[in-house]
């Protein structure tokens, strides 16, 4: 390729959108985020807890981002390994020989899918919060913090994905590693072990606008987001030095 | 091909992935290794003369508390011995897929399909027979007879003894229940993706199902739910759990209505 990287980030985000698990992924994690805000909103009705008058939609939306995080995780492993099937990583080396640009295109076209993801699935479900009845206050700092920093957990939770589907060069085994730590491992050593405040899940929830400290276990949100980006650093730098020296 | 010949051959195919291996690996030492942590912080707790701190104080609690662990690993096999067959192999051998080779050695469809499933359950089986007797001998060797549970104390040695066997059988069913899940939709969807998110997140905390307990109470006939009283008593976040017998015999109609509908498909469907 003899573009720049500008070139090589395009080449990957039309890869990435043309995937059909990807545009899928979207939609579903749309979904989800309505199925979740509605069925809260059912539930809060129907066990008599005044129903979503007394929430902030934001914070009703942020409810959803548990059940989110599997859409990131899917865009993140799908844009890591997608191209080892059937050999399609050697074709794409050709075109771009450079495998650091390979590597930083695809994690940047990542980003963007995994961004736009991120916020269509927090509009959804805003606005179905809004369209249930939640209470919808002015835009505040506290407001623009906790959606953005859902976002941005969401996004940091699939480039986790990403970096291990890169190391294990498969869709499956990064799927089951990612989803099994960050659905099932996490919570379950949170609630019994004094390691939950270095689990990736549990740090990065404050992001999110987790308000209960005993659940995430991270003294405030700067100590959460470290704990995250460590996570994502060690990952991603094995995936880089593997990808980097690794024959295809 | 004989049946035998059919089923030795899923078997090999099996046992010869890596992922499988490694599912197996992830359900055996996340269940040892879980139940090894939890074991300790009971141990810890009751030292400590504050119990209150734990949510249980029983040696076997603290492997059952593990089992989503095992669940993963159930999941991984039951998609796995059918979604290889459907990955594209290299372009160096041709591209093709592995599912054209089985039903051209064996063109039959129920019977592969029915071979497969007794592979995995078989896989599970094995993992079951290893996982569920190490973690309870090391969760008992951990905590010792210093822990005891409501129920336990209720019912004396041999009865608690009897529960948890019957729990322990309880819990590789419903791991060999979920690999059967995995396996059925694997089959119709042709691709693990869908089936391994929706079966690992869906027997994680933050399960649809369970939410959807809190809307209706027709949500504890959903296989995840009905099937969680076989291992599961007293600490599940799900109060309106079937008991175990009939919730397990829903899950099991759940997974055998899903095999049913995967046979359909594939013996009607092109590969």
């Amino acid at each position: 390729m003899t573009g720049g990287f500008g070139d090589v980030v395009a080449a990957e985000l039309v890869k990435l959108r043309t995937l059909p698990g990807v545009v899928a992924t979207l939609g579903g994690t749309v979904g989800a985020a309505v199925a979740v805000v509605a069925v809260t909103v059912a539930t809060a009705r129907s066990t008599g807890e005044g129903g979503p008058a007394g929430v902030d939609a934001v914070a009703l939306a942020c409810r959803a981002v548990p059940f989110l995080q599997a859409g990131p995780i899917i865009i993140g492993v799908l844009g890591g390994a997608a191209e080892y099937a059937g050999g399609l990583l050697r074709t794409a080396l050709v075109a771009c020989p450079d495998r650091r640009a390979v590597l930083a295109g695809r994690a940047a076209a990542y980003l963007v899918v995994a961004a736009l993801t991120a916020a269509a699935a927090l509009g959804a479900g805003l606005t179905t919060g809004w369209i249930a009845g939640a209470a919808v206050r002015p835009v505040g700092w506290a407001a623009v913090q906790v959606s953005v920093g859902a976002v941005g957990y969401l996004v940091l939770v699939g480039l986790l994905g990403h970096a291990v589907a890169v190391v294990l060069r498969g869709v499956l085994p990064g799927l089951a590693v990612t989803l099994g730590l960050v659905f099932v491992v996490c919570p379950v050593l949170a609630g019994f072990t004094g390691v939950a405040g270095v689990l990736p899940e549990r740090a990065g929830r404050l992001l999110a606008g987790a308000s209960d400290a005993a659940a995430v276990a991270v003294p405030d949100l700067v100590t959460g987001l470290i704990v995250l980006l460590g996570w994502i650093g060690v990952i991603g730098t094995v995936a880089a030095t593997v990808f980097l020296r690794r024959d295809v | 091909m004989t049946a035998f010949d059919t089923v030795a051959a899923e078997w090999r195919k099996a046992v010869t992935l890596p992922a499988t291996a490694v599912a197996m690996a992830v359900a055996v030492i996340g269940s040892v290794a879980i139940t090894l942590v939890n074991s300790v912080t009971v141990r810890g707790a009751l030292a400590s003369g504050r119990p209150e701190l734990v949510a249980y104080t029983s040696a076997p609690e603290a492997f059952f508390a593990a089992v989503p662990l095992g669940t993963v690993g159930a999941v991984v096999i039951g998609v796995v011995v059918v979604g290889s067959e459907y990955t594209v192999n290299s372009s160096d051998s041709g591209g093709g897929r592995q599912i054209t080779t089985t039903l051209t050695a064996a063109p039959r469809r129920l019977p592969v399909l029915a071979a497969k499933a007794l592979v995995a359950v078989g896989l599970v089986a094995v993992t079951a027979g290893v996982a569920v007797p190490a973690s309870l001998a090391l969760a008992h060797a951990v905590v010792g007879g210093a822990g005891a549970n409501a129920g336990a104390a209720i019912v004396a040695g041999a009865t608690a003894t009897a529960d948890t066997v019957v729990r322990a059988v309880g819990a590789a069913v419903y791991w060999a229940l979920t690999a059967l899940t995995a396996l059925a939709v694997t089959v119709v969807t042709r691709n693990g993706i869908v089936p391994m998110t929706v079966l690992i997140v869906n027997n994680s905390l933050v399960s649809l199902s369970l939410l959807l307990s809190y809307v209706t109470p027709l949500a504890r006939y959903l296989p995840d739910l009905a099937g969680i009283r076989l291992f599961a008593r007293e600490h599940v976040a799900f109060g309106d759990a079937l008991a175990p017998l009939a919730g397990g015999l829903v899950m099991a109609a759940w997974t055998f209505g899903l095999l049913a509908v995967a046979a359909g498909v594939l013996h009607r469907r092109d590969v």
